[in-house]
């Protein structure tokens, strides 16, 4: 599961009325190479809510990003932040784990970075 | 395993009617499209009612163990695309390209919700609802340098989509979760294209479903369902006929399918939530030549061999297959596709 993905997944349980972000649990982190691409990075920016990204990114380890979202115009010809940005979005994976609800604390399980958010019957 | 999963259809009969042979019902879907006014009338009572939620817990165990079991086998045949295949009504499809046609169904679906190509206006996040081993979702994605996420019951479907994705170098653009669509794991407002191909037939809760499907769409988002429905009722009905019930039944058992609806019947579901530009299409002539295909592919010596090592479910769910033959033919079942768009806020 990448930070992507994380970045929309949210905790639908039933009475819940804030449940996003989930908090991450790291069992294993996999980092893949993925080609960069600044047009789709660029366009992805906006879309991000970037507090959830930067915690999750820094919940697997990479401490890199800024806390604060920083100002679009870093997406020009900031390089070194492209780069970040990227590995930190697409590069990332959470093999094993657990998403966490921020309000029950329920865990859904990830393995081999599939996230399973199927709810019991008792949380519909 | 079997026995427990023989499910309550939940019969809603107000008597039997005693017409033969089967009424032809007053509203018929042309295969052209029609649009319907926004008017608020009720749906039927067993479609309202919803299953219990224990009854839910074991259909989508079963659905899970089925795909899970014969995702494998239908892949090896068939390949990554696990819906019916679009062909012109009447043609001879022997020898057809069937991949070929089921690539067709994904772009007359696009069409005729009136999908965009031009890349301004094309869909950028995507989710494919009950999607499989994500051949819709990596076709879509490719198509439309679009981001899709996929959501199944099925673990193992989940990881043979994000294996193939990562085969076909589009593991950033498309992902995977094992999840519900009756609740799905996303926020509201969120995807500019809500597809469902071919999993509505397997969600117990109609109204939920369609509910979630509008949730998640974000305003001025378009939501595509392509499923199997019985035909509509006529005026004076208020359910199918017990022949009808009886054959819907038998084909449920075996794919893990709840209570079925109409066409008419996601109309209002959607109408009801106020979306606009509904539209319906009857599609029944145009997937007639797919059941035997699978039937002849079940037959040749890979196809019957792989089904021997596959499992119970699989076998059942191929036994049952003249059954759908059957209730095409005689017009108890229908292809049908609903598109509408999500008011712009």
């Amino acid at each position: 599961m990448r930070l992507l993905t994380h970045n929309m997944l949210s905790s639908n349980i039933k009475g819940v009325t804030k449940g996003f972000p989930l908090k991450i649990e790291v069992e294993k982190v996999v980092e893949k190479q993925v080609e960069i691409n600044h047009d789709f990075l660029r366009n992805i920016f906006p879309k991000i809510d970037w507090k959830a990204f930067s915690d999750a990114a820094r919940t697997m380890g990479y401490v890199e990003l800024p806390e604060q979202a920083p100002d679009p115009s870093v997406l020009e010809s900031d390089l070194d932040f492209l780069t970040k940005f990227h590995h930190a979005l697409l590069e990332l994976h959470l093999e094993e784990g657990a998403l966490v609800c921020p309000e029950t604390g329920r865990k859904f399980p990830v393995n081999k970075g599939i996230p399973n958010m199927l709810l019991h019957e008792d949380e519909v | 395993m079997a026995a427990a999963l023989h499910l309550q259809t939940h019969p809603c009969f107000h008597g039997t009617y005693q017409l033969s042979p089967p009424p032809r019902p007053s509203v018929s879907f042309t295969s052209s499209s029609r649009s319907f006014p926004s008017n608020r009338r009720y749906l039927s009572a067993h479609v309202k009612a919803a299953a219990s939620s224990s009854s839910t817990t074991t259909l989508q165990e079963g659905i899970a163990e089925f795909y899970d079991e014969s995702s494998g086998i239908w892949e090896d045949i068939w390949g990554e695309h696990m819906h019916h295949g679009y062909y012109d009504p009447g043609s001879d499809v022997s020898g057809s390209d069937h991949r070929a046609a089921q690539i067709r169904m994904i772009e007359e679906s696009l069409r005729f919700a009136g999908i965009s190509k031009d890349p301004a206006n094309s869909p950028k996040k995507i989710v494919d609802v009950g999607c499989g081993i994500g051949g819709s979702s990596r076709y879509l994605a490719r198509k439309y340098g679009a981001k899709c996420q996929g959501i199944t019951l099925s673990p193992v479907q989940a990881e043979r989509a994000n294996a193939l994705a990562n085969a076909q170098g589009l593991a950033d653009q498309v992902c995977f979760e094992v999840a519900d669509a009756l609740n799905q794991p996303f926020p509201d407002d969120q995807f500019d294209l809500v597809w469902s191909m071919e999993s509505g037939e397997h969600m117990p809760d109609k109204p939920k479903f369609v509910k979630e499907l509008v949730r998640v769409a974000a305003p001025g988002g378009t939501i595509i369902v392509v499923t199997w429905c019985h035909r509509d009722l006529g005026p004076s009905e208020e359910s199918l006929q017990p022949w009808e019930q009886k054959l819907l039944n038998r084909i449920c058992d075996a794919y893990y399918l709840p209570e079925w609806c109409s066409t008419s019947d996601y109309v209002k579901l959607f109408q009801s939530l106020s979306l606009q530009d509904i539209k319906a299409g009857d599609w029944t002539e145009n997937v007639a030549p797919f059941w035997p295909a699978v039937i002849g592919s079940a037959l040749t010596w890979k196809g019957f061999t792989s089904l021997l090592r596959s499992g119970l479910k699989t076998i059942k769910g191929a036994l049952v297959m003249p059954l759908m033959i059957e209730g095409f033919q005689k017009g108890v079942i229908k292809f049908a596709i609903i598109a509408c768009r999500k008011p712009a806020e």
